[in-house]
C-alpha cells in the first residue's frame, strides 16, 4: 500500500464522490498553530501501487479540513484556519484559484460537510460557536445556526433527510437541527467532555455516533438520546474523526491521538473489529470512499497519507 | 371636655374584651391616653356597664398597648399578668394602692422581658454578622495577596525546574554521544523515559499557567496595544484554541517526539555518522531544517518568535467572477440509496472460476485479498 508524503501536518482526507482514485488532503504547517497551508489533490495510479499529486494549492493559513462538491466534480472547498471557506477548482491551474473566498467567520473553520443527498449546499463549522449553511453559487451564507456555547468541532448531514443536519461542539453536547426550522430541534448531551465529532449511519437514519475527548465513541438513537446504543472504548486517547462506512451498515472508522485507526463493528459484543497502527503521530484524517468498496485513506500530523484496502496492511508493499 | 375623646373612650369601653377587665385598669388606660377624668367618668357614665361583675376570663390584650413590640413570650406573661389582676381585682375592689403597686410591678417586669427578648432576637445577630464581615474582609485581602504572590512563586519554580530537566536531559545525551556504548543505552533510555514523564506533568502544569497568563496578557495588551491586535489575534486565538479545545492529551505527541528525537539521536550514534551537531533537534537554534517538535513551536509563540518556514502567500481569488466550471460527470448514486441486499458489493463481481483474470483487471485500491475470499467463501458454502 503507498504513502504519500505531505511536507505539513496533515489534517483531512476525503475522497472523491466522483472519481474512484482520486482524494484531497488539507495540511498545515506547524501542527496548524501558525504557518500556510495547503491542499492536495491525489490520484491512485492504476497499475503501479503510487499515490501521485495531481495539483496543490497553497493558502496562506492551514487547511483544517476539505470536502468535495457533489454537484460539481472539479470543485472542492478548504475550511482555512484564518476563519475563510475556499473553493477551489482543479480544472483550473493554481494561479486561477481560489475560485471564491467567503470570509464570514469569525475564527478557524474546523468542518465542512458536502449535502450528498440534495447536493448542492454545504456547511462549514468554526470555533465561533456557530455553523453556517452555504452555496456554491452564493457569494454569502444562506444561514448561521448560533447556538453551541463553544466551539463547533464538526457537521454532518443526514444521508437520508435533505434537511437535517448534527453538530458536534465543545459544549459536550451533539446539536441536531432541521434547515427549515430556525433552532435546533433536539440537544444531546452527549458526553462529559468535548466532543471532536460526529456521523450519521448511511442505513439507519436514526442512528448517529460521536467520538469525543473522553476516548470513547457512542452510539445514539434520535428517538431515545438519554441512553446511548452502545459506547465503544478501545481508544487510548481522544478521538478525533469518525465515519460510518457507506458500505456497510455497522461499520465505523474512526482515528485518534493514540496514533491508531480502529474499525469496529458496533453491534457485535467484541466491537473493536480492526486496528492500524502505521502513523507515528496524532492520526487526524480518516475517510472511507463511497465508490470503491473497503478503501480507507487516513493522514496525520506524521505528514503521511495512506490509502489501503480493509483488512490489508496499510503499511505494506 | 372635649367630645371626640369621649366618644373614642366610648367605643372603647364598649369592646366586650374591655368590659372583662377591671375598672382600675380602664381608667388607668383613659388616663395615660391623656383624658381628663372628667371626660372618663363621662365616658363611663355613658357606657352601661357591670364592673361588678369581673370574668375571671378577661384576657386584657389592652394592657400590652403600652410594649409597643410584641414578641411571642409577651403574651403569657400579660395574660399571667392580667390573670393576677383581675384575681386581685375578685378579692378586693378596694384595695387600689396594692393593685396598682402590683400592676406597676408586673408591667415593669415584662417590659424587661420583652426589652431582653428584642435585644436577644433582633440586635445581636445583626452584630455578630456585620462584625463577622469585617473579619472575613480582612482575610481576604491577606488571602488574594498571597494567592497572587504564590501564583508567581509556582510558575517561577516551575520554568526553573523544566530549565534545570532539560539540561540535565541535554547533558545526559551528550554523555551518550560521546560514549557510543551500547550497554549504557538502555539505562540512558529509561532515564530519559523517566524525565519524560516529569517534564510531562511540568509541562501540563506549565501549560494551565501560561494559558491563564495568556489571557490575561491578551486582555492587558488588548487595552495597551490596540493596534497590535491584527497580528496577535492569530496565534493567540489559535494557541487558546488549541490549548484549550480539543488537544486535552498532547502529552502523547510530546512523549512521541521526544522518544523519536531519541531514536534518531540513537540512530546516529550507532551510525557514527559524526554529526556535528550532537544537540537533540528540538534543541538546536532557530533556521535549522529539522522538524520542530509541537511543544517548541508553542514555546517560540509564546516567546513572540514566528516559526521558521512560513511565507507570504496570497490565496484570494485572483478572479472573483470567475464563474463554476461545468460538471463534466452526473453525480452518481450513493451505495445506500441503490436499494440492494446488504451482503453484496458495490462493484459487480461475476463468481465464476476465473478469479485470477479478473484480480489482475483490477487496480490495487480494488484488490481486497480478504473481502474476495470472504465473498467466495458465501457463494461456495
Amino acid at each position: 500500500m503507498p504513502i504519500f508524503k505531505t511536507p505539513f501536518n496533515g489534517y483531512s482526507v476525503k475522497f472523491s464522490p466522483f472519481y474512484e482514485s482520486r482524494l484531497a488532503v488539507g495540511t498545515a504547517q506547524n501542527f496548524g498553530i501558525l504557518g500556510n497551508g495547503r491542499l492536495h489533490v491525489l490520484d491512485l495510479s492504476p497499475t503501479s501501487p503510487a499515490i501521485t499529486e495531481l495539483i496543490a494549492f497553497d493558502t496562506a493559513d492551514g487547511v483544517y479540513d476539505v470536502a468535495w462538491s457533489e454537484s460539481h466534480d472539479s470543485v472542492l472547498v478548504a475550511a482555512i484556519a484564518d476563519g475563510s471557506v475556499k473553493l477551489y477548482d482543479t480544472s483550473l491551474p493554481p494561479q486561477s484559484n481560489p475560485l471564491r473566498s467567503l470570509q464570514e467567520h469569525a475564527r478557524e473553520v474546523h468542518g465542512l460537510d458536502y449535502n450528498p443527498t440534495r447536493r448542492d449546499s454545504f456547511l462549514s463549522a468554526s470555533w465561533d460557536d456557530s455553523v453556517k449553511l452555504w452555496t456554491l453559487d452564493r457569494p454569502t451564507s444562506i444561514r448561521t445556526f448560533r447556538e453551541h456555547a463553544y466551539c463547533v468541532y464538526s457537521v454532518a448531514w443526514n444521508p437520508k433527510h435533505a434537511d437535517v443536519f448534527a453538530s458536534a461542539s465543545g459544549d459536550c453536547s451533539v446539536r441536531i437541527w432541521d434547515v427549515r426550522e430556525p433552532g435546533s430541534t433536539m440537544i444531546i448531551p452527549g458526553h462529559q467532555h468535548e466532543i471532536l465529532a460526529c456521523d450519521w449511519n448511511k442505513y439507519d437514519d436514526c442512528l448517529i455516533a460521536t467520538a469525543s475527548v473522553d476516548k470513547s465513541i457512542k452510539v445514539w438513537d434520535v428517538r431515545n438520546y438519554r441512553v446511548p446504543v452502545t459506547v465503544l472504548n478501545g481508544h487510548g486517547y481522544a478521538v478525533r474523526k469518525i465515519k460510518f462506512s457507506p458500505h456497510r451498515r455497522n461499520l465505523i472508522v474512526s482515528c485518534s491521538y493514540d496514533m491508531t485507526v480502529c474499525l469496529w463493528d458496533f453491534m457485535i459484543e467484541d466491537a473493536l473489529v480492526g486496528r492500524y497502527d502505521h502513523h507515528t503521530e496524532f492520526a487526524v484524517g480518516v475517510d472511507m470512499s463511497v465508490l470503491v468498496e473497503g478503501l480507507m485513506a487516513s493522514t496525520g500530523w506524521d505528514e503521511h497519507v495512506y490509502v489501503w484496502q480493509q483488512g490489508m496492511d496499510p503499511r505494506a508493499a | 371636655m372635649r367630645e371626640e375623646q369621649v366618644q373614642m373612650a366610648v367605643m372603647f369601653l364598649s369592646h366586650p374584651s374591655v368590659k372583662g377587665s377591671p375598672i382600675e385598669s380602664r381608667r388607668s388606660f383613659l388616663e395615660r391616653k391623656g383624658l381628663t377624668s372628667e371626660e372618663i367618668n363621662e365616658a363611663f357614665h355613658r357606657v352601661p356597664d357591670g364592673t361588678s361583675s369581673v370574668t375571671s376570663t378577661g384576657q386584657g390584650v389592652n394592657l400590652n398597648q403600652g410594649v409597643q413590640l410584641q414578641p411571642q413570650g409577651m403574651v403569657p406573661l400579660s395574660t399571667a399578668s392580667t390573670g393576677v389582676a383581675s384575681m386581685l381585682a375578685l378579692s378586693q375592689r378596694s384595695r387600689y394602692s396594692w393593685s396598682h403597686v402590683l400592676f406597676a410591678l408586673a408591667m415593669l417586669g415584662a417590659s424587661g422581658a420583652g426589652t431582653v427578648l428584642l435585644l436577644k432576637k433582633f440586635f445581636l445577630p445583626r452584630l455578630k454578622c456585620w462584625i463577622r464581615n469585617i473579619v472575613f474582609e480582612v482575610e481576604d485581602d491577606t488571602e488574594r495577596n498571597s494567592k497572587a504572590s504564590l501564583c508567581k512563586e509556582s510558575t517561577e519554580a516551575a520554568k526553573v525546574a523544566a530549565a534545570a530537566a532539560v539540561n540535565s536531559a541535554r547533558a545526559s545525551l551528550e554523555i551518550l554521544n560521546s560514549r557510543k556504548d551500547t550497554r549504557y543505552f538502555e539505562a540512558f533510555i529509561r532515564h530519559l523515559d523517566i524525565q519524560a514523564t516529569e517534564l510531562r506533568s511540568m509541562s501540563s502544569a506549565l501549560r494551565k499557567l501560561e494559558v491563564a497568563r495568556e489571557a490575561a496578557l491578551f486582555s492587558y495588551k488588548q487595552r495597551e496595544h490596540p493596534s497590535q491586535l491584527g497580528s496577535e489575534n492569530g496565534p493567540n486565538s489559535k494557541l487558546l484554541g488549541t490549548s484549550v479545545n480539543d488537544w486535552k492529551d498532547p502529552e502523547s505527541s510530546y512523549s512521541s517526539l521526544m522518544k523519536e528525537e531519541v531514536k534518531q539521536n540513537a540512530v546516529s550514534a550507532y551510525d557514527s555518522s559524526a554529526k556535528p551537531s550532537m544537540l537533540p533537534a528540538s534543541m538546536e537554534p532557530s533556521g535549522g531544517q529539522h522538524p520542530k517538535s509541537y511543544m517548541e513551536i508553542l514555546a517560540m509563540i509564546q516567546r513572540g518568535e514566528k516559526p521558521p518556514g512560513i511565507k507570504d502567500i496570497n490565496d484570494s481569488p485572483p478572479n472573483p467572477a470567475q464563474p463554476l466550471p461545468n460538471p463534466r460527470l452526473a453525480p452518481r448514486m450513493k451505495p445506500w440509496e441503490i436499494p440492494q441486499p446488504q451482503n453484496s458489493s458495490s462493484y459487480a463481481l461475476p463468481q465464476d472460476s476465473s478469479q485470477l483474470n479478473i484480480e489482475n483487471a483490477l487496480p490495487w485500491w480494488k484488490r481486497n485479498k480478504l473481502l474476495e475470499q470472504q465473498r467466495l467463501n458465501l457463494t461456495m458454502g
